[in-house]
């Protein structure tokens, strides 16, 4: 039996909380109606009292966790290196910073805490005995176009093998795994008015992994017109997508991961995502054995759906998982 | 003035029904009304580039304009030291301006120029990060 645990980031909640539609309680009963036990918050956009735990806030967070059983069990921190006027902050700083946050998440009983790669291997190291005491274990994000094997996540995974700490890894985003476009970057572009030859065209020399200055000049000689042009950028760039995702380096980091965002854009009929092959990368993720959650992170928010589909993606998780 | 992010998520930036004069002693002075940050997370208030007011295109001493938030009414100058004051994006905040005599009765054109930084999103070395442009335009009136 799987030991694969799901949850939902109530970040797929944005446009319904920000609009004021779903209040925070909202947001963790529709949880409660989706049948998960534990959610993640990013504690910039759900926390008032931020970077601090008020005293109101932990009740409500306790009392909904009683009253709906679900819990928070990851805490999305942010890398706020730019917050001073006049200089980046110091890595003394952010290592600081994150020490508070890591408080915070400890307060609210989160066990796990994502952290942005803004925050160096060096300092990911320096934090592990805090996350110790603690008992929160911190993860670097991976985040497209980053996968596991790229050059800078390469460099976390030097340091975390070198530190031996259990306590500091990785939070993979399912995003880097894509192997088809998004679903802003076709469909949404073809109904912003792109020419669909030329847009097939530009996800042809994304797949053929024709490199982007030349793919760019490429389109640029077919007078490609802007939707396709901004939609070759995000396909080369945040929403990228690979003929053959980095499964094996995903394999190498399983010792690291702790906990996951299942990052999805779009439900299809038949119940699967439309750019990202779940059907493998879930497999992978439960024949290491990996104990912790899988939170859904439903990325086209804006979209005023985020119930119906955060709903369809946790239905396809149990399914390839086999979770009744 | 290049790209910068805009995430209009919440139905008004400035929220018009918030809009009113403000009377110091009694007499008609200036005007204020609450402003709900665009994006999907909250801020530090160190993160505001610009704050500008205009009516009918006339800018608004700086002097005369304060940003208030979790009853803190800072002048414009000390947003951005203000790295331990957090803004959340569901929390609306007042812009007071203080004017002589008000604005007089009718329709108006109000502005607010809002830039900030995206303090995690780093574009490259130097402190350039990606601005974010929470700015709005509205009609007003002034029924008083």
């Amino acid at each position: 039996m799987t030991k694969v645990k799901l949850g939902i980031t109530l970040y797929s909640f944005t446009r319904e909380y920000v609009s004021g539609e779903y209040t925070f309680e909202d947001c963790i009963r529709r949880c409660a109606e989706i049948g998960v036990d534990g959610y993640e918050l990013v504690a910039t956009q759900m926390i008032p009292s931020y970077p601090y735990i008020s005293e109101e806030f932990l009740g409500q967070v306790n009392r909904y966790a009683a009253e709906y059983g679900v819990r928070p069990v990851s805490y999305g921190a942010n890398t706020d290196r730019g917050m001073r006027f006049d200089r980046d902050l110091t890595d003394d700083e952010l290592f600081a910073r994150t020490v508070t946050d890591i408080k915070s998440a400890h307060k609210m009983g989160c066990k796990v805490m994502r952290a942005q790669y803004l925050l160096s291997p060096k300092n990911l190291v320096r934090i592990a005995p805090y996350g110790e005491a603690y008992n929160v274990k911190v993860g670097i994000e991976i985040h497209n176009p980053e996968t596991p094997s790229t050059p800078k996540m390469l460099e976390y995974l030097e340091a975390i093998e070198k530190s031996g700490s259990k306590y500091i890894g990785f939070v993979p985003d399912f995003g880097c795994f894509a192997d088809k476009p998004n679903v802003d970057s076709y469909y949404g572009a073809l109904e912003r008015g792109a020419n669909k030859e030329l847009l097939d065209y530009a996800v042809q020399l994304k797949y053929d992994d024709v490199p982007m200055p030349e793919a760019q000049k490429l389109l640029l000689e077919k007078n490609a017109d802007p939707q396709v042009m901004a939609s070759f950028f995000n396909m080369y760039g945040f929403l990228t997508f690979n003929k053959n995702p980095d499964f094996e380096g995903l394999k190498k980091i399983m010792p690291y991961c702790f906990h996951f965002h299942g990052k999805f854009h779009f439900m299809k009929e038949d119940g699967n995502e439309m750019s990202i092959p779940y059907d493998k990368i879930l497999p992978i993720i439960d024949e290491a054995g990996f104990d912790g959650y899988i939170v859904s992170e439903y990325e086209n928010h804006v979209s005023g759906q985020a119930f119906e589909m955060v709903k369809k993606h946790i239905e396809m998780e149990r399914r390839i998982l086999g979770i009744k | 003035m290049g790209f910068s992010m805009r995430m209009k998520i919440n139905e008004e930036i400035i929220q018009t029904k918030s809009f009113r004069n403000l009377y110091i002693n009694g007499a008609k002075n200036g005007f204020e009304f609450d402003v709900q940050l665009a994006y999907y997370r909250g801020h530090f208030l160190s993160d505001i580039e610009l704050l500008e007011v205009y009516v009918d295109g006339e800018k608004m001493p700086q002097e005369a304009v304060t940003f208030e938030l979790n009853g803190k009414e800072l002048p414009i100058y000390k947003l951005r030291y203000a790295v331990t004051e957090f803004w959340s994006q569901v929390l609306p905040a007042r812009i007071r301006v203080i004017k002589k005599g008000g604005l007089p009765v009718g329709e108006h054109e109000l502005e607010l120029k809002l830039m900030l930084r995206i303090p995690y999103m780093q574009l490259g070395p130097e402190h350039n990060f990606m601005p974010l442009d929470s700015g709005d335009k509205v009609k007003v009136t002034v029924m008083e």
